[in-house]
């Protein structure tokens, strides 16, 4: 394959960086040194993995920690020149029940939506989050398992999910545990969508 | 033409475009599997950014870019 594997559960990652992988790496290196645990997901793996597609917002999903370590991550974005497009940063503890935007200064577009983990889907893609390894810049950032986000993806049931789901499945289809593919389709419930995947 | 004739055509076509969709994507895969690393990453990059670069320019306000973003989320979650 042409510069893009999962091996030993990376996904190793030869091309150069775009715009999206910059702000994740960004964030990624930030939400490290204030120690809060955290994982990419959805679209963003998609395009990570080769999708031919842009998004204008990056998925990503942290732990709850305390008030006191969303001051000092709030802290150090703003020291490295990221915003809060929608509200200020300052209101990151109390917003991310929902979700909170961050962004490079002055910028909307990309943006990451950050939110807490909240039902058992999110705490699995955090708990069994993999590397992906970004060799040209030698950066790491944690991503859902692939198995989880086709599956959540099927479900999700839009064009561009199923899309994004058929992408992830044929680039790796012999490497993606299946097993766990198909647990994770039988507790979403999305039994039909995935045989429809398997036929495309 | 009656209603149930033109509900008939616009869903053989929209099936036939997601079908197209589909096609396109299996190629690109193909196209990555097959090409160097150097050639497909160039296109998929500049694919990325200049979407990127387009959203920038235009001059929508954060209020409406929220409420896309939210519709997009209820409907996605519709059965």
């Amino acid at each position: 394959m042409g510069g893009i594997e999962l091996l030993d559960g990376t996904l190793v990652v030869d091309r150069d960086p775009n715009d999206l992988d910059e702000l994740a790496i960004q964030f990624s290196s930030q939400l490290n040194d204030v120690g809060i645990n955290h994982v990419f997901i959805s679209g963003y793996v998609a395009i990570l993995t080769g999708r031919a597609r842009a998004t204008e917002d990056i998925d990503v999903l942290i732990e709850r920690t305390s008030t006191d370590k969303i001051d000092q991550l709030v802290a150090e974005l703003t020291g490295e020149g990221l915003w809060g497009p929608a509200m200020p940063l300052d209101s990151m503890a109390e917003m991310l029940d929902d979700n909170i935007w961050v962004a490079r200064d002055g910028e909307m577009v990309p943006h990451l939506e950050v939110k807490f983990v909240s039902d058992e889907y999110d705490r699995s893609s955090l708990e069994n989050r993999i590397t992906a390894h970004l060799t040209t810049v030698d950066a790491e950032i944690p991503i859902g398992p692939l198995e989880l986000q086709i599956a959540y993806k099927l479900y999700l049931n839009t064009p561009k999910d199923f899309e994004d789901a058929v992408h992830i499945h044929s680039l790796f289809e012999e490497s993606l545990s299946i097993p766990q593919l198909e647990r994770w389709v039988r507790k979403i419930g999305v039994e039909d969508d995935y045989e429809q995947l398997k036929q495309t | 033409m009656n209603n149930s004739n033109k509900r008939d055509t616009l869903e053989a076509k929209h099936q036939q475009n997601r079908n197209q969709r589909l096609d396109s994507i299996k190629r690109w895969v193909e196209f990555i599997k097959t090409h160097d690393v150097d050639e497909w990453g160039d296109q998929q990059n500049r694919l990325v950014d200049s979407q990127l670069e387009s959203a920038r320019q235009s001059e929508l306000d954060i209020e409406h870019r929220r409420q896309v973003a939210k519709a997009g989320r209820e409907h996605s979650r519709s059965p």
